[in-house]
């Protein structure tokens, strides 16, 4: 589930070091009872599908256990990502409990959670298979270039909230990790063709098979061609987007101690958006003009798991990743190699510690056109990492404490210290109480440290013209959040569940933009005034919310899934700011409200009907109105190897827009009906 | 990163000593495993058995005079032990489930819901089923080829996990009856 590294010249001697270790800490190898009732309570817990896929080898399942975890906590299984027939990652995410998911326009998505959501800055961290998707030019995700085979996903984690003693920086608000399943588990040929209004189509291929008895492989591709939203006042939003993708994943296992894996993968694709352009020296000053953006990549990763004993238990990961993108407005360029060493240790009782290292290296080529440039134009960063955590049984059965840190130093501010501490309490097998406060930062960006950026143009009573510049700022400094958060799980019985979260979140040093006194002319072809602005540290806030989440399953063929969650954020801005004493309230970034509820129902063994209804709130000064939507699908299984699924999204509510930003260059498209019918077939 | 340096300050002596020292470990370690695994595969199926009283339904005749919900475990003592801990305090429509061994067929009475026969026992099976003949008991085991000898459900170890195979033709002449839903997952054998 965790993934950190270290930089070893000598992982071998390391290997024996540890052997060593964690035979001579641990003389008693046998778990102790406590141990395995945590491990029944962990397997009771699990659907019938997911007991089947349960690993006899994988003895240690108490990191895997979410009933105990003290955090929010929520994951999308691979049924819920069956039934919905979700054809992205964003659209899978809108399960999730509290999470803000707003389509901004046919391909572009903003994802916050906890009270912040912007399309280039979102406090959250996102990973597949241990791969960081959060891209550190922004602080953002490019969500149209993470795009996956959906029937390959295992499951989705996603932890609502700050995860960044062990994920490192800017997991502030959140961590999603997409865990992909492993090829033992997708052996054979599947097909699924889905046509619709929409998908114009949206192909998924893969094949899985042995290359020997240890060691099984897939290969996938998947490509589609989607058609443009509505737009606001035209019925075609330019906003439509073709993407091709195809990849391998190999897994061994050579013996019990060892499990090895192999991925990498490339993809080709372009997302056309109604862009709008700034910082022009002729009227009109502003203009929109429809562009395509064109973004490709490829990654390779390796890791290796061994495990020295049922007390020790290592991971070291390695990867590559390449990233190309041409927004028309600049072009980036990414190379990422990282690597990650954990190393878990259950030694005496009652210690279960989880410690790591990693470092990563990222190197950019950013090309500016007339409105946008970087200072400089290609750098290279580093990242060095480690963290240490200490899991401590203090009352037998009843009582833990999670003490940890993570030391992290980036090449922006240095070294960046995220500790955080977590009790929870299980007063019967059924309930659990959890406590945590921690620490967690929010590293200034490559857009926030080196971008010079015209905002707009206009001219002033002198006739002067006057570009508002927004310049990159070196004196950036992180942003920070202390979290407190409480909260309460309660399976009543097997067939209903719930889980309450609370927290106060305190922010400081939030990112505000300053305009500076100094102005100066600038001359080229046509001279003009220049007024900077700069990214500054200026704000400070706080939030509290609720989210309450709840399963009942009242028969065997009838599940429902319900959730509901509030937040009241305050921000002020601080007395160095341009904007001193104003305030900033919920509801004008992110909506107050949001109700989410789902069910699934076998209408017989081969036919299923789901649903899913999404109520958000308003958000803005009248800008969003709140909304509901409703989506369905209704499937049927015609054999063992063929299934047809009819779906529909937004069904009944009138075609809606769901983000605004006066910062995002990208004209908004309002979320039609979208209608689509699914072939899926197995060989 | 000490312990690093330390390794690669050790002589050559030392470093054999080391390696003798790490294979005698990891002999030991592969023992102690399998001990733990072993447990792991026994709570794995115990799970399985408890999730099966839930998908299957019994007569409604036999069900109304019970005060408990009764598992037999026919076999391993270690086996029933992991059982006794997984259904604890746990019931099935209001009754607590309740898991006794047994050590002679004859000991089998109609109380019986669920009869597991652990795969060390799977020599009585005859007998056993003899003496069951035509009872609403489900028959379950992780024994080989317990369904072609006449058994209801089987709890195979494939590879690394558990299959579940059905006989629903037998399950269904004893009077009961299964879930959709685990019908649909596990093997159903004609």
């Amino acid at each position: 589930m965790i993934k950190k590294q270290i930089k070893c010249k000598d992982s071998v001697g390391v290997a024996l070091v540890f052997l060593l270790m964690s035979q001579i800490i641990s003389p008693t190898a046998v778990s102790a009872v406590c141990c395995q009732r945590e491990t029944l309570r962990y397997l009771k817990g699990l659907s019938f599908e997911d007991l089947l896929q349960a690993e006899i080898t994988s003895v240690s399942k108490r990191s895997e256990s979410l009933f105990t975890a003290a955090a929010a906590v929520s994951v999308i299984t691979a049924e819920d990502i069956e039934r919905t027939g979700v054809r992205s990652i964003p659209e899978a995410l809108r399960m999730v409990p509290g999470l803000d998911v707003s389509s901004i326009d046919g391909s572009r998505y903003a994802i916050g959670s906890r009270g912040f959501n912007e399309y280039f800055e979102t406090k959250l961290l996102v990973l597949v298979d241990g791969r960081t998707m959060y891209t550190p030019l922004y602080s953002g995700v490019h969500w149209n270039s993470l795009d996956i085979v959906m029937q390959d996903i295992k499951r989705i984690e996603v932890i609502r909230g700050p995860g960044a003693t062990v994920w490192g920086s800017n997991a502030v608000n959140g961590v999603i990790n997409i865990i992909t399943k492993n090829s033992s588990d997708t052996q054979g040929g599947f097909l699924s063709v889905s046509i619709g209004n929409f998908d114009q189509p949206d192909v998924s291929a893969r094949y899985g098979g042995t290359l020997n008895e240890s060691v099984t492989y897939r290969l996938y591709a998947k490509g589609y061609d989607r058609a443009p939203f509505d737009g606001l006042e035209t019925e075609d939003a330019h906003d439509s987007s073709r993407s091709l993708r195809a990849g391998f994943r190999i897994d061994s296992q050579p013996s019990s101690h060892n499990i090895m894996s192999l991925q990498g993968g490339g993809f080709d694709g372009e997302a056309d958006f109604e862009a709008i352009l700034t910082g022009y020296l002729s009227p009109p000053f502003i203009r929109t003009a429809g562009v395509t953006e064109t973004y490709s990549g490829g990654h390779i990763l390796g890791s290796w798991e061994h495990r020295f004993s049922d007390q020790s238990n290592t991971t070291l990961q390695v990867y590559y990743d390449r990233g190309d993108r041409n927004n028309v407005i600049f072009t980036e360029a990414r190379d990422t190699i990282d690597i990650d060493f954990k190393n878990q240790l259950s030694i005496w009782d009652n210690h279960d510690i989880v410690w790591g290292a990693g470092y990563r290296w990222t190197h950019d080529d950013l090309q500016g056109t007339v409105t946008i440039s970087f200072d400089p134009a290609s750098n290279s960063d580093q990242l060095w990492s480690t963290f240490l955590q200490d899991d401590i049984n203090i009352v037998d059965d009843f009582a833990w404490v999670t003490l940890g840190t993570k030391l992290e130093h980036n090449d922006y501010t240095g070294l960046e210290v995220q500790p955080s501490i977590k009790l929870r309490l299980q007063p019967t097998p059924n309930q659990l109480i959890w406590a945590a406060v921690s620490r967690a930062v929010r590293t200034p960006s490559r857009v926030e440290a080196d971008v010079s950026v015209n905002l707009g143009t206009k001219v002033d009573g002198q006739g002067n013209l006057v570009v508002q510049r927004l310049e990159g700022s070196d004196s950036f400094d992180s942003e920070i959040l202390i979290a407190y958060e409480l909260g309460y799980r309660w399976r009543v019985r097997r067939s209903l569940s719930f889980d309450v979260t609370t927290y106060f979140n305190d922010y400081d040093k939030l990112r505000t933009l300053e305009p500076q006194n100094k102005t100066y002319y600038e001359s080229g072809e046509t001279a003009y005034l220049v007024m900077p602005a700069r990214f500054e540290n200026e704000a400070q806030g706080e939030s509290y919310g609720i989210e309450i989440q709840s399963t009942w399953q009242p028969l065997d063929n009838l599940k429902f899934m319900g959730s509901y969650s509030y937040i009241d954020l305050n921000l002020d801005f601080k007395s160095g700011s341009a904007l001193a004493g104003k305030k900033l309230k919920s509801g004008e970034y992110a909506p107050r409200h949001q109700f989410k509820l789902r069910y699934y129902w076998d209408l017989r063994p081969d036919i299923s009907l789901n649903s899913e209804l999404y109520y958000v709130s308003d958000i803005g000064a009248g800008e969003i109105d709140s909304y509901i939507r409703i989506d369905m699908q209704l499937s049927w299984q015609a054999s063992d190897s063929l299934r047809f699924t009819l779906g529909g999204e937004n069904l009944f509510g009138p075609t809606h827009q769901e983000f605004f930003n006066s910062l995002s260059n990208i004209v908004a498209s309002e979320v039609p009906r979208i209608y689509w019918f699914k072939t899926t077939f197995w060989f | 990163m000490l312990a690093v340096f330390l390794y690669n300050k050790f002589n050559h002596k030392l470093r054999l000593c080391a390696m003798g020292m790490v294979l005698v470990c990891g002999v030991f370690s592969l023992v102690n495993r399998s001990v733990a695994q072993d447990v792991f595969e026994d709570q794995i199926k115990s799970v399985f058995l408890y999730n099966l009283a839930h998908f299957v339904t019994w007569p409604n005749s036999i069900v109304q005079g019970a005060s408990t919900f009764n598992i037999g475990v026919y076999g391993s003592v270690s086996f029933q032990a992991v059982l006794q801990q997984t259904v604890e305090t746990e019931t099935k429509d209001g009754r607590e489930l309740v898991v006794s061994r047994i050590n002679d067929p004859d000991d089998i009475t109609a109380l019986c819901r669920i009869l597991f026969v652990t795969k060390e026992a799977k020599g009585d099976w005859e007998k056993i089923k003899a003496k069951i003949a035509d009872l609403p008991i489900l028959t379950v085991s992780d024994g080989e080829d317990f369904i072609n000898r006449g058994g209801m459900v089987s709890l195979l170890r494939q590879n690394k996990k558990i299959q579940i195979e059905v006989d629903y033709k037998r399950v269904q002449q004893a009077g009961l009856s299964m879930s959709a839903k685990l019908l649909r997952l596990a093997r159903v054998v004609e």
